[in-house]
């Protein structure tokens, strides 16, 4: 009988023997090796059905049909009723299968046995394992230190960000960390402080005439890819253009490519409005009650001369080309053609963004009179509201949440977009401004994922106690006391709003009962609470997690009725409309023709960018490193989704990854696609292949990140551990293209 | 637990009632424990495996059929086409199950891959490979 | 070494082309779909002539289409050790063509590469057990069973689109719990290649059959797997003996060009290119 456990390639031992024996004695492939079905109740043999549900690969959350054969998930297909992929769907959501069914999952709660590292683990039972995790956290309130727990969260769809957030408040923590300092922070901050909204963007495609993307994202992995392939399958499309260091193989569907030097995006985008300001070829109206774009003073007395003059004096053109790499005249061209063939668009990478390049896209989309208009860019916070009322806090809270944040942010900013994330390895070491003494990690794998992996073993290893609710044993779970598994998407049941513009509910439900004696985080919350006691139970009321959601909506069970048998027949539900707003054709948001621009309320920071300080010296290191997120990446799960590993564009190979490498350095060095190389950076050095490839420019070098060997593998370090940790000072945001670099052939 | 086919016929059910894939589905399929607790909610008869129909409903289980006749994973099957187009009956090849008394535990279904080429030669349909092979 | 893009090299071009001149008269019946006496033969009269598109103006080459494809039709991933030989199998892979080379006719971007289901396949006619054959519906289907593993087909298709299996279908951990009822795993010794899901098609056509109800185009456009997925509608499904399908005014687009379409192998996969 095969070890299910085990990790490795096992072969078909048993098909094997019956094909010795002959085609007739052949085992029956349909149950041969295949554990058995958890029969839940109704699950009737020889049936088939088709589960709608809602991917959770990527925040864009597609719909999916999901077909079950036999109790088990054969198949995902996109729900042609979701406005958001319409039916199609991304490699990664046709490799999340592998997921669900993978070996390696951690089969229910696990305390450690042995020291940190070992592997070595003792099954408990779920009122043993919340029960210790409750104990450990009781220990903290205890000695008055409430602000000494930390969570790394990872996932924003859902109602389990909102239980977290609540969980922390009233335990008194200020330290609820997500992920936005390496992804949508920058993003999602700079829209908060200028137009005041709470709400990631999204862009109508559809009825855009001019498309400037800026990174990217949209091509490969962001969420905003499957917006831009739905609006590619329509007759008429958008001219579409990029503005990047390098443009993957998807880049053939873009009408012209800039290559742009590396942290060069904020300065295009200012010289572009600068021409627009210069010309007053844009719609300055929105920017009438906006502070900073006139002179003002600061705070301190300081004058300022607010945005118009610093744009006008330091980014015309011509600086602007020393900066980018784009020839002037071209960028007084291009401002042009956004004017002209308006609506016109300008899309940022949502994951690779820093905020002055958020800020300035957003201004430039202001002034050309693209905001929340047909075919603009969409700022909608939606209609799942984020917070569940308020909770009453006890003395010990209130103190608690007065500590300053331990990765360094202003005290009082409590939203976890402006968290950050890669300050908490040396807070960890240094035990500054306090020490760490709990660490929850909560769809989350820094160890592996982050730059500057290495040092986040360290500091993980340095927290006293330890709790990682990931399904698969990563390599930040590793070092964890106590294991609590989550279900996979496939068995969580939830309402997820895919936002971005877009004003739908998408059911997330069980496709198969669940495998293992995993339990869902959001129900792992709640019974947390209630046996943490007193106050923090209290600001738990509800039986479980379903209740929560609907809570949420504002709705009770009953008064759900139209709304959930929407959702169970179509798996999505629109908002209903009021008014006379206008459906874009396909229901990706819900815009008015007349509804006025969002005023833009706060430009002030706008400009603020920490001087670029690469790390590594231009001599020994005479690249730049720039990072993206490739169509197989999937938030640190490829490596469990072994299809994405062995995709024909990226070299069909599991590992060694590769790095892009143009055609001139290639010469240059002597270098020939797929050859080994060796990629140095001042963290560390990485055995890769390299890919050589138009697309590239000379100075560049390509690294998919996500890339990286199997599970565990302490010896062969991923992509990530290549990158530099360095952040902008002001926002804490990382900056992504900021490690140079050096490869040569391994020979 | 067994159940006596011969008995449910003699009792006037339809084969479909239990089997409700067999006219338009590939797979004929099973009964579900609620389907058995239509009629077996109360109790019926004297036969001592029957309470046991009860007992899996109410510790909310379904019963666990074992599946006998399977074809061998390259062969398709489809009851659909059979019964619905070709108008066969169960018994055509699922030979002497009305009459079965005991739960199978072997296949009745004896059909060889010339059996079945013969009579899609006879009745003209297709005996092209890939009209039974996946 | 990466070496598992497929191209077309002009070494095989050439070598198809000599099998074809000496093999003319054999083009002719390859029409009728004959194979050796041991294949079932095709009906004379074709009921159906299944076909793709796919469009290249609108293919981000994200790959969907090759993991569904996997997915779909059971193909495991195989792991580093063989994907270092360049064994894993793409039903749909991505073809590679250098600027500059004659294969360059679909332009410079990989371009998503099925089984083009030629009208007069060679690989048919080279079978010497019957496990490959033309079916009435245009599709060239596989006998799993019959295949000796002896390759000829895989030497003979100019597209380079067959795929051997050199391991037993393994999933990671030996779980296939999520492979797909409707297809059967092929053993090691066997040569695979894109079905076009006939296993889709059939169950389609027999669905119709039932209900007694013609099959419409539009609810076959995204019948396999691949172009189910594609998010872009790259991928276009069809049958060309339908005047009015989408494929068959896909066919006639001034766009459409086929696949090395002078060695007069008929493929039924056009891809559609050239709005720049």
């Amino acid at each position: 009988m095969p070890d299910f456990g085990r990790r490795g390639f096992l072969g078909g031992a048993g098909l094997l023997a019956g094909l010795a024996a002959g085609c007739r004695t052949r085992p029956d492939p349909y149950t041969a090796h295949k554990p058995p079905v958890p029969v839940e109740r109704g699950l009737r043999m020889g049936s088939e059905k088709y589960v709608l549900t809602t991917c959770g690969l990527c925040p864009a959350a597609c719909g999916l049909r999901v077909r079950v054969v036999d109790g088990r998930a054969v198949k995902v297909e996109g729900n042609a009723e979701s406005p958001v992929n319409r039916g199609g769907l991304c490699v990664r959501g046709q490799a999340g299968l592998a997921l669900l069914y993978h070996p390696d999952r951690i089969r229910g709660p696990r305390r450690r046995v042995g020291t940190r590292g070992e592997n070595r683990w003792e099954a408990i039972s779920w009122d043993a394992a919340i029960g210790q995790l409750a104990a450990e956290l009781g220990k903290l309130r205890a000695a008055g230190e409430p602000q000494s727990l930390v969570l790394v969260d990872g996932e924003y769809a859902g109602t389990t960000h909102a239980l977290w957030g609540r969980l922390l408040e009233v335990f008194g923590s200020p330290n609820h960390i997500g992920h936005g300092a390496t992804g949508v922070g920058g993003l999602a901050q700079a829209v908060r402080r200028m137009t005041r909204k709470a709400c990631l963007p999204g862009y109508d495609f559809e009825r855009s005439r001019c498309v400037l993307l800026v990174g990217t994202g949209a091509l490969e992995s962001s969420p905003q890819f499957i917006h831009l392939a739905r609006a590619l399958a329509g007759e008429a499309r958008p001219r579409l253009l990029c503005a990047s260091p390098r443009l993957p193989t998807a880049g053939d569907v873009v009408d012209e490519w800039l290559p742009l030097a590396p942290n060069g995006s904020a300065p295009l985008l200012l010289g572009l409005l600068h021409v627009l300001l210069r010309e007053q070829l844009g719609d300055e109206s929105v920017l009438e009650w906006a502070s900073g774009f006139a002179p003002w003073s600061a705070p301190d007395g300081q004058a300022q001369p607010g945005l118009r003059a610093t744009v006008m004096s330091s980014f015309a053109p011509e600086r602007v080309a020393t900066l980018t790499d784009v020839p002037a005249a071209r960028i007084e061209q291009l401002a042009r053609e956004l004017v002209a063939a308006r609506p016109s668009v300008v899309v940022v990478d949502e994951w690779m963004c820093d905020p002055a390049t958020a800020s300035a896209a957003l201004l430039l989309n202001a002034l050309l009179g693209s905001l929340n208009v047909p075919g603009g860019m969409v700022l909608d916070p939606g209609i799942l509201p984020l917070d569940l009322g308020e909770a009453d806090l006890d003395g010990m809270a209130k103190a608690g949440l007065r500590a300053a944040p331990i990765d360094g942010r202003e005290s009082g900013q409590r939203d976890v977009a402006s968290s950050r994330i890669l300050a908490l390895p040396e807070a960890f070491l240094s035990g500054k401004p306090y020490l760490a003494k709990a660490l929850l990690l909560s769809y989350s794998n820094p160890a592996y994922s982050k730059p500057g992996a290495k040092r986040w073993r360290e500091a993980i290893a340095k927290v006293p106690f330890v709790a990682s609710f990931s399904p698969f044993l990563d390599e930040s779970a590793l070092f964890a006391d106590l294991l609590l598994p989550d279900h996979t998407f496939f068995e969580r049941w939830d309402l997820v709003a895919p936002g971005r513009g877009s004003r739908v509910l998408s059911l997330r439900q069980p496709v198969v009962h669940p495998l293992l004696d995993t339990l869902q985080t959001g129900e792992v919350i709640l019974r947390l609470a209630r046996a943490l006691g007193a106050s923090l139970a209290d600001a738990f009321p509800w039986n479980d997690y379903r209740q929560v959601v609907l809570a949420r909506l504002g709705k009770s069970e009953g008064g759900m009725d139209g709304v959930l048998s929407e959702l169970e027949s179509k798996g999505i539900w629109g908002s209903p409309d009021t008014g006379d707003a206008t459906a874009l054709p396909s229901d990706h948001a819900k815009i008015s023709d007349d509804q006025p621009q969002p005023v833009l309320f706060d430009v002030r920071a706008s400009l603020s960018q920490a001087s670029l300080t690469m790390a590594g010296d231009p001599v020994r290191f005479p690249f730049v490193l720039v990072p993206f997120r490739g169509p197989g990446y999937a938030e640190g799960g490829m490596r469990e989704m072994a299809w994405l590993r062995e995709l024909p564009l990226d070299g069909g190979n599991p590992w060694p990854g590769r790095v892009e490498l143009s055609v001139e350095d290639a010469r240059r060095l002597g270098i020939v696609d797929g050859e080994a190389v060796v990629l140095e950076s001042p963290m560390a050095e990485v055995a890769l292949v390299a890919m050589v490839r138009t697309g590239v420019t000379p100075g560049v070098l390509g690294l998919p990140l996500g890339a990286g060997p199997e599970a565990l593998r302490d010896d062969v370090p991923g992509a990530s551990s290549l990158l530099a940790s360095l952040v902008d000072a002001a926002s804490g945001h990382w900056l992504a293209s900021a490690t140079r670099a050096q490869v040569r052939k391994l020979a | 637990m067994t159940i006596s086919h011969k008995r449910h016929m003699e009792a006037d059910m339809k084969c479909l009632t239990c089997h409700p894939g067999a006219e338009d589905q590939v797979q004929a399929q099973f009964p579900t424990v609620a389907d058995c607790m239509d009629c077996h909610g109360k109790a019926r008869g004297n036969h001592p495996d029957e309470p046991k129909v009860r007992a899996y409903a109410e510790r909310g289980q379904e019963i666990p059929w074992v599946r006998v006749d399977r074809l061998p994973g390259h062969v398709y099957f489809s009851h659909a086409t059979h019964v619905t187009l070709a108008k066969m009956t169960c018994e055509d090849c699922h030979q002497g199950i009305l009459s079965a008394t005991l739960a199978l535990t072997l296949p009745d279904v004896h059909q060889t891959m010339e059996d079945c080429m013969r009579c899609h030669r006879e009745r003209k349909a297709s005996n092209q490979c890939k009209t039974c092979h996946k | 070494m990466s070496k598992s893009r497929r191209k077309l090299t002009t070494r095989r071009e050439v070598l198809t082309l000599a099998a074809a001149s000496t093999a003319g008269a054999a083009l002719a019946n390859a029409a009728k779909g004959a194979g050796t006496s041991a294949t079932p033969s095709a009906a004379a009269t074709s009921q159906h002539r299944f076909g793709m598109a796919i469009d290249l103006d609108r293919c981000l080459r994200c790959q969907a289409c090759v993991v569904a494809c996997a997915a779909e039709n059971n193909v495991p991933p195989l792991g580093a050790e063989h994907s270092a030989l360049t064994r894993p199998i793409h039903w749909m892979d991505m073809l590679m063509a250098d600027a500059g080379s004659a294969d360059s006719e679909l332009g410079h971007a990989p371009a998503p590469i099925p089984c083009m289901q030629c009208e007069r396949p060679e690989c048919v006619k080279v079978c010497p057990v019957g496990a490959t054959y033309l079916a009435d519906d245009g599709v060239v289907t596989q006998v799993w069973d019959r295949c000796i593993g002896c390759r000829y087909c895989m030497a003979v298709c100019p597209y380079g689109r067959r795929y051997f299996n050199w391991t037993e279908p393994a999933w990671p951990g030996g779980d296939p719990s999520s492979a797909n009822p409707d297809v059967a795993l092929r053993p090691a010794g066997v040569v695979e290649k894109c079905t076009l899901c006939q296993h889709r098609i059939r169950a389609v056509l027999e669905r119709a059959r039932i209900d007694d109800e013609p099959v419409a185009d539009a609810a076959i456009q995204r019948l396999p797997a691949c172009a189910a997925t594609c998010p872009a509608r790259a991928i276009t499904f069809g049958d060309l003996a339908d005047p009015n399908s989408a494929l068959s005014k896909l066919a006639k687009d001034p766009r459409a060009v086929q696949l090395l379409a002078r060695l007069g192998t008929g493929p039924k996969v056009f891809y559609l290119r050239g709005r720049r």
